[in-house]
């Protein structure tokens, strides 16, 4: 994890003033928003193999009906632990990543405000990453309750449940203090000049997804906690015999959960913002009504909750209230996918890895929209509610939503992080395989769901056997590509490519492409000025 | 008829798709599923058609909004010399795209909604039956006529696990099925006794969690006699996968008929000494 | 070091920055505690309209603040 010092590639000559330890203590010790977002991304790459580990593992055992890879119990830890490492160990620390690495440089700000909160924010992350998986192997095994942790089953399962609860709180204060750090950043350093809406939007959409995070990591560190003192100290929140109420963690879970997809989504909303213009030599279109979009979304997202738990049985109003606003979110998010077209249209486009990437966010993002409308009708909801179609559903958003974004951010800044421009035929070769082998994978799953498959199911009936074996060769090739990013990012950091300029992008306009590449260990120590 | 509609895109991905795993043994025991399962009931037909119609709503959107962008991404390719335009906002053009999706989603609202009014309306039931599930079985009371019994999975282990060939209905069939009359108002009062399960008929539209402690209730009313299968919906532990739901669908005659039959078992082993009474029965005074 | 100083070490920038955490910092700890609280005493959907209310105030206000400055 530590063997990425960015800036060693270049040779060292801009080291005037970078003055840290050198090995493993640069890393232990750094205060550097820089040093930091990388072992962010760093983290983020590992887990994200662990989970994709466990999913290909998933999709062994669903290749063919009958049990022949894993048994069922074993089988339910997988999927619970692959939707929170993903979730909690993937994707959330990659958003991070990027706005350590960028929030400073886009806002002309020298570091994060609180540099050493900084630091222990990231260092929290390894010991929760290390509990979930090593939660595996305690006697009982890993938590089996599936990600979202419903009791009462979570109350039977083991120690490993125990250790999930403490890395989410682990996880939870990380996120909170990343949190604060960002908004303070955001808030109080900006260059003279930089108002806030003059902000690249990726500032925008990520000061708005802190702020989600402050709301709602604490319910669910309330919620879990709630767990535990059921398991071990006698209180009934969630048992009905004691007077409480199984579905009352539903409620809470997912008023932490729907946030939560948004906190995921929007920095890469930002990210793609970002992008789409670049490659398209145009200004944003439509600016403003992209960031009210994304505030519009956000408190959105605190009235949609019980979309998740339509199939609990809930009053007539209920249903109704909770449909209506979940549909009109179509509309915020309508109005950025429309933003992004219009910024594309008679522009100058040409197609750089990064640029794929965002158009093939744009592409699978919407489709995940539309089923997501989809699911959206609660009546509808009812027959394809714990079907491989919300696994599809989920995936398109998470996956070729956020995920894809941030391999386009990867390849759009590493020439600024690394000093050398990646391989154009590697970012290619990947771009094409992900979207290939995503795409096999995943759209399967809504004819699974829709012709009945339950998801979180160790094996199934025969009529749902071919298109298992299509969505499993797909995930296992899609696994695979992501060797090709792995090797795309380590030739940059060895050096092994064109010397970066200092803008390699003919369409950027924003500040960190004013600094030299790769970036100096400390930048913006006297603020730019900006017009 | 409606099972093609989703997707020629699907299908061209899946012929591409198979025609890379050819050389792979193709285990193929039905035909490709594309869609929702033929609706038996009213409500399983709203909701088969509001899918239709909004899948239908979705694709017209989605070709328009992307042929746009195929449009843009050919048309105004730097390679082909076109020259960027500076405009970045037009308020019109802002408000338009706000308002229009806002119409179109009242447009789908109005029949969501009056499925749901539909959905809610448990009165007036011709049976009552109380559904309970179990780590890892449904247990199925008939209020009315007092009798009951469990329902489990009736696949052998040897199919699961590979030593002998998977059935027709391989994790799908029951060793007691729920039985209901056809064209009578079922109302089925749901809940657990343990964890969560959900209990869900796709030709019926009926998925409901069951929540321990709480009785939750839906309803159906069958149009065509016949066996349905479902399964548990809601993650409920290792045999999660192995509680399925299938109901069987009799005349009105079959059904009195099997009614009076179970009435009789229960009689019978009331009559008899406590201790050594049949299997139904214990397996009743176990339910209550 | 190099002996510019930085623009957060300017003791004014780092009082406002300390008021920020402070103000996120508190929103973070109302919603821990709120969740228990609520469920501790009183029905959740009481707790969840406080709660909710509670987002959108802070919201207001953070936003509203620093808009208002500039």
């Amino acid at each position: 994890m530590s063997s990425i010092p960015h800036d060693h590639a270049a040779g060292g000559h801009e080291h005037e003033h970078a003055h840290y330890p050198g090995g493993i203590m640069r890393w232990i010790t750094t205060t550097n928003h820089k040093d930091i977002g990388t072992m962010y991304l760093w983290f983020s790459f590992t887990m994200f193999l662990v989970g994709g580990v466990m999913a290909l593992t998933i999709r062994a055992e669903l290749f063919q009906p009958g049990l022949q890879v894993v048994h069922p119990e074993f089988f339910n830890q997988l999927t619970s632990l692959h939707g929170l490492i993903m979730v909690f160990g993937a994707i959330m620390p990659a958003a991070v990543g990027f706005a350590n690495w960028m929030i400073p440089m886009l806002i002309g700000a020298p570091d994060m405000a609180f540099a050493r909160m900084n630091n222990w924010s990231f260092w929290l992350l390894p010991p929760a990453g290390i509990m979930l998986v090593g939660s595996l192997f305690v006697p009982g095994g890993a938590v089996s309750a599936g990600w979202t942790l419903y009791p009462p089953l979570t109350i039977q399962n083991g120690m490993g449940m125990d250790l999930a609860i403490f890395a989410i709180h682990i996880m939870g204060a990380s996120s909170i203090m990343g949190s604060i750090n960002i908004i303070t950043t955001i808030l109080n350093l900006r260059a003279p000049g930089m108002t806030l809406m003059k902000m690249p939007l990726f500032c925008w959409t990520w000061l708005i997804t802190a702020y989600l995070l402050i709301a709602v990591m604490p319910v669910l560190a309330g919620a879990v906690t709630m767990l535990l003192t059921d398991r071990h100290f006698g209180t009934s929140f969630f048992n009905a015999a004691g007077g409480g109420d199984p579905v009352l963690f539903q409620h809470i879970f997912w008023f932490f959960g729907h946030p939560e997809v948004y906190i995921i989504i929007m920095p890469a909303f930002g990210i793609i913002s970002e992008i789409i213009p670049v490659y398209s030599r145009k200004p944003l279109f439509g600016y403003a009504s992209m960031v009210y979009a994304v505030a519009g979304i956000a408190i959105l997202s605190f009235i949609v909750w019980a979309h998740h738990m339509f199939t609990v049985g809930m009053p007539t109003a209920g249903l109704l209230f909770y449909m209506y606003a979940t549909m009109l979110i179509a509309v915020p998010t309508g109005v950025k996918v429309f933003n992004w077209l219009a910024t594309m249209w008679r522009g100058a486009i040409t197609f750089e890895t990064p640029m794929l990437f965002a158009l093939g966010f744009l592409f699978l993002f919407t489709l995940g929209g539309f089923t997501g409308l989809v699911l959206a009708i609660m009546p509808v909801d009812i027959q394809i509610h714990d079907t491989y179609y919300v696994v599809a559903h989920f995936h398109y958003v998470m996956v070729a939503g956020s995920l894809f974004a941030f391999f386009g951010g990867v390849y759009h800044w590493i020439p600024k992080w690394t000093g050398t421009m990646y391989s154009e035929k590697l970012g290619r070769i990947h771009f094409w395989l992900s979207l290939v082998f995503f795409n096999v994978a995943f759209f399967p799953q809504h004819f699974l769901g829709l012709a009945g498959m339950p998801r979180r199911i160790p094996d199934y009936a025969t009529q749902f056997t071919d298109w298992n074996m299509v969505s499993s060769i797909g995930a296992f090739g899609f696994g695979i590509s992501q060797f090709v990013f792995l090797w795309a990012v380590i030739k940059c950091i060895r050096g092994d490519g064109a010397k970066a300029p200092a803008k390699p992008w003919e369409g950027a306009t924003t500040l960190e492409w004013t600094l030299p590449s790769p970036a100096p260990y400390h930048t913006f120590e006297t603020p730019p000025v900006v017009k | 008829m409606e099972r093609t509609s989703k997707g020629t895109r699907g299908r061209r991905l899946a012929a591409a798709t198979f025609a890379a795993l050819a050389a792979l043994p193709a285990v193929s025991h039905a035909a490709l599923e594309w869609n929702l399962q033929t609706p038996v009931t009213e409500i399983a037909r709203q909701q088969f058609e509001l899918h239709t119609f909004i899948f239908w709503i979705c694709m017209v959107i989605f070709v328009g909004v992307f042929g746009v962008m195929f449009y843009s991404l050919f048309r105004h390719r730097k390679s082909i010399g076109h020259q960027a335009e500076q405009f970045h906002e037009n308020t019109v053009v802002e408000v338009v795209w706000t308002v229009i999706p806002f119409l179109i989603l009242l447009f789908m609202a109005y029949p969501a909604t009056k499925t749901i009014l539909a959905m809610k309306d448990t009165s007036a039931p011709d049976l009552t039956i109380k559904v309970t599930g179990y780590q890892w079985k449904w247990g199925y009371d008939y209020l009315q006529d007092g009798f009951g019994y469990y329902s489990s999975l009736a696949t052998p282990l040897a199919q699961i696990e590979g030593r002998a060939p998977k059935g027709e209905n391989y994790l799908l069939e029951v060793d007691n099925p729920m039985v209901v009359p056809v064209g009578a108002k079922v109302r089925v009062l749901i809940t657990a006794g343990d964890v969560l399960h959900a209990w869900w008929v796709p030709a019926f539209g009926v998925k409901q969690d069951a929540i321990p402690g709480f009785v939750r209730d839906s309803w159906f009313r069958a149009e065509k006699v016949g066996t349905y299968r479902g399964q548990c919906a809601e993650l409920c532990g290792k045999e999660h996968g192995f509680m399925p739901v299938v109901v069987e669908v009799k005349s009105t005659e079959d059904y009195a008929k099997w009614a009076a039959e179970q009435k009789q078992k229960v009689a019978a082993a009331a009559a008899a000494p406590s201790g050594q009474a049949a299997g139904p029965a214990a397996m009743q005074a176990a339910l209550r | 070091m190099n002996d510019t100083r930085r623009r957060s070490d300017d003791p004014d920038v780092r009082a406002s920055i300390r008021r920020t955490a402070l103000v996120l910092a508190s929103i973070a700890l109302v919603f821990f505690g709120g969740v228990l609280a609520s469920r501790l005493f009183g029905d959740q959907s009481i707790g969840m309209t406080v709660v909710g209310a509670a987002v959108f105030l802070f919201l207001v206000l953070g936003i509203g603040r620093h808009l208002g400055r500039k």
